[in-house]
């Protein structure tokens, strides 16, 4: 007999253990993310989820393309100047023209949060500077304290991989080294950043599929 | 009294210390989420969180980059 488990309950009960195919695909294909940031972790993170099946992304981002994004982030050069999100939706519509992208071109703080990032199942944290960070962090904790919340923080530099780890504190994961932080001396380049963003995206998938269990 | 930061006790004078106190003192970085006894206290309410003998705090740095 095959289970299903609702997304909403996904920290409910217990492990899926030999979970075939075509259960994962419909509890990700029912799944709804939403990502805040779609500049290097987020868009990187999207892109990954989209291919992996995921039925609904919401990405919420006021900025704009620009030259220097495209060391590490998923746009084209010739969507320099558009909204990132609409980009990005254009991108991944082009991986997968069945996933449902709600772009919103719209500056997060900490009055939208409530109306931003209700009704989905999982929030991806992926912004840039440390203050809109901690807002948004601060915010989705407290207006959402039950709903996982998956950050990448410690993303700067190369090499280092070893640092790189998931940090748990309730429904706060932390993907990232915790330490390294974009500075003058230290950009953030693409291998790096990719990887982060790309630890996010798998660990969406973990606690989607309940791989990951609520203490 | 006994204060646990991050795993580490701290033993501080007095019966009761302000969060934002302990933090001037205490934070490893400028940017961080302060987790008091499991709970999130946000940067605008540490001034009014006090901290007694025994509580738990975690703090998480935040880091720009993304």
């Amino acid at each position: 007999m095959k289970i299903f488990i609702p997304v909403s309950n996904i920290f409910a009960y217990f492990c899926l253990k030999n979970m075939d195919r075509k259960e994962t695909e419909k509890i990700l294909g029912k799944a709804r993310i939403a990502i805040a940031g779609a500049g290097g972790l987020g868009s990187n993170c999207a892109v990954s989820l989209a291919r992996a099946g995921v039925g609904f992304i919401r990405i919420v981002d006021y900025d704009r393309v620009s030259r220097e994004n495209l060391n590490r982030q998923y746009y084209f050069l010739d969507q320099c100047g558009k909204s990132k999100v609409k980009a990005l939706k254009e991108n991944i519509l082009k991986i997968n023209p069945e996933i449902h992208i709600e772009a919103i071109d719209q500056k997060i703080d900490a009055s939208n949060i409530n109306s931003l990032f209700d009704g989905v199942d999982i929030v991806v944290e992926a912004l840039d500077a440390a203050a809109e960070k901690q807002m948004l962090i601060e915010g989705v904790l407290q207006t959402f304290p039950d709903k996982p919340l998956v950050c990448g923080i410690g993303l700067a530099g190369r090499g280092n991989f070893e640092a790189l780890k998931i940090e748990r504190h309730g429904s706060l994961f932390i993907c990232g080294d915790l330490q390294t932080e974009v500075g003058e001396n230290l950009f953030p380049m693409a291998p790096r950043v990719a990887i982060v963003a790309n630890m996010q995206a798998n660990l969406v998938i973990d606690i989607l599929l309940e791989t990951i269990k609520n203490d | 009294m006994r204060i646990i930061l991050n795993n580490e006790k701290i033993n501080l004078a007095g019966e009761q210390i302000r969060l934002d106190d302990l933090l001037k003192i205490h934070a490893p970085s400028s940017m961080f989420i302060s987790k008091v006894n499991g709970k999130i206290v946000s940067k605008g309410n540490r001034k009014q969180v006090w901290l007694r003998d025994g509580d738990e705090i975690v703090l998480i740095p935040v880091l720009t980059g993304g």
